[in-house]
């Protein structure tokens, strides 16, 4: 825990001097979810839609503070340095390779949250100050499915990562991954929107757990049975995650060949 | 003379852009599977977004294809000549390469603006026109000879203007030094424009005179092409790009005057 902390402080400073950029990243990932708003927008004036204007606004703000809050983009980065070996200075360190990777990811979340601030207050003065969140159980679920739905995104994102100790390109798997949060995640069209058959296969799919679940528990829209069952769903794939993540970095190693060493 | 220099340069920078891309073969098939998939998901979401409309912002669906089809082809264009080269312009300015380009005897925004090519995008301008030939083919449009040919000039404009503006945010980095994001410019200017810009502003005059550089990039010359717009409307266009180019040349080289070298 000490030395994960003392990461974190390195990995924040490190995010710090590319505030810059990471304002720019934060731009480029709110603008399909204001698009979207817009296009609906337009679309909700004239018909019955299965959600009023306000709740499409108040959607893809959630898209735009839990995506990012969820996001993970570690694997792009650990399957190039493990294609030109350069995770080896890390095997030699005294913590877990693994550690850098979260230590990095929640350095840069911290400073995105500010970028993020703005987003917050509007959505807050969306519902007239009055939040959905009824009680303590809908706070307490919603925080725990945040919690769940981060970690198995990161978890998920390393794993495609570590691809590359038997790939060399692990960039298809990246799109298919990609096209598959397009469908079931809910990132670009509210689950609620799809076809009843998409919707049914999203509730299996891990890729609802990583976006859609909290937001909907947040928005109110989901019983307490279907809480309960949701978040037994997230945990289920959060441990496979782990356990795909725990075979293939001890796999991956042995076939690791450090090239350029 | 100096256009035979010109031509010339444009070949040889082609030649070997070309050959480049020969060892990659493969790539280009794999790359045309790609952007037809990618045209597909382009008209899925929007068939989600008819199966609750009719019209959105005043378009039917037969219209917003044929402006997605005109984007992609621009989008294609702009890819392949214009793209590779910008995205290079921060790295240059940045480490003083344009040193090398400022001091060659030709223009200097031609020369940097030519140099490379990404010639497998030639797929992407493809599965636009798949989605061109798809709507003239389903008859959901009413079209003359003249306004399909006039989709070439428009075309040709849209990359000006796609040109100008990412020129524009570029040349900030003359004076900021430090900008390895330019993709982000792209991206945000490419997701927006694909839609009529008509669902942002809910067609609104006042709204679309104020984002008149991204209306003449794919919504105007598509309503001319439909007929929403008088065809005088062409003449603007062509006004409204020399407009914009003009700016931005204007700022390059006052940005230029403030360029002071890394690397001497």
């Amino acid at each position: 825990m000490k030395k994960l902390l003392s990461y974190l402080r390195i990995y924040f400073l490190d995010a710090l001097t590319y505030r810059g950029d990471l304002f720019l990243f934060t731009l480029s990932g709110i603008t399909q979810p204001i698009i979207n708003i817009f296009v609906w927008l337009s679309i909700s004036g004239s018909v019955a839609t299965p959600l009023t204007k306000i709740e499409f606004i108040q959607y893809f703000i959630l898209v735009i503070i839990i995506g990012t809050w969820t996001s993970a983009w570690a694997g792009q980065f650990i399957s190039s340095d493990i294609r030109l070996g350069k995770i080896s200075p890390y095997l030699l360190k005294p913590a877990s390779f693994v550690y850098h990777q979260i230590a990095n990811n929640l350095g840069e979340k911290i400073i995105k949250t500010i970028y993020l601030l703005p987003f917050v207050i509007f959505l807050i003065l969306s519902f007239n100050s009055k939040l959905p969140l009824a009680d303590y159980f809908h706070w307490i679920s919603f925080l725990t499915a945040i919690i769940i739905s981060t970690l198995l995104l990161f978890i998920v994102d390393v794993c495609i990562g570590f691809g590359a100790f038997w790939l060399d390109d692990t960039t298809a798997i990246f799109e298919f991954f990609g096209i598959s949060m397009f469908f079931f995640s809910g990132k670009f069209i509210p689950l609620a929107i799809m076809p009843k058959i998409i919707q049914q296969i999203s509730e299996i799919l891990p890729f609802r757990y990583m976006l859609s679940f909290p937001i909907e528990i947040f928005l109110g829209k989901l019983s307490t049975k279907e809480i309960f069952s949701g978040l037994i769903i997230q945990s289920v794939w959060l441990i496979v995650a782990i356990v795909i993540y725990k075979l293939s970095w001890s796999n991956g190693l042995k076939r690791y060949s450090a090239s350029g060493a | 003379m100096i256009m035979k220099r010109y031509l010339d340069l444009i070949i040889r920078f082609t030649q070997n852009n070309l050959s480049r891309e020969m060892e990659f073969r493969e790539n280009f098939i794999f790359w045309i599977l790609v952007q037809a998939f990618y045209v597909g998901l382009h008209l899925l979401t929007i068939n989600i977004y008819f199966g609750f409309a009719d019209t959105i912002a005043g378009w039917t669906k037969p219209e917003v294809y044929l402006l997605v089809g005109i984007f992609r082809v621009m989008e294609g264009a702009f890819k392949m000549l214009i793209h590779p080269n910008i995205v290079k312009l921060p790295e240059f300015i940045n480490r003083g390469d344009l040193d090398f380009a400022l001091t060659k005897p030709v223009n200097t925004q031609f020369l940097l603006g030519t140099r490379y090519q990404r010639l497998d995008e030639a797929a992407t301008i493809l599965g636009g026109v798949g989605v061109l030939v798809y709507v003239y083919s389903q008859n959901l449009i009413l079209f003359s000879w003249a306004s399909i040919l006039s989709i070439l000039p428009f075309s040709l404009l849209g990359l000006t203007v796609m040109y100008s503006l990412m020129m524009f945010f570029v040349t900030f980095s003359v004076f900021l030094t430090k900008m390895s994001s330019i993709w982000v410019y792209w991206e945000v200017l490419s997701k927006s424009l694909r839609l009529p810009i008509d669902v942002y502003t809910h067609g609104s005059k006042v709204f679309n005179g104020i984002l008149w550089p991204f209306v003449i990039v794919v919504t105007l010359p598509a309503q001319i092409i439909l007929g929403k717009m008088p065809a005088y409307f062409f003449f603007l266009e062509i006004i409204g790009c020399a407009i914009l180019l003009w700016a931005v040349n204007k700022f390059w080289n006052f940005a230029l005057r403030h360029y002071s070298s890394a690397s001497s």
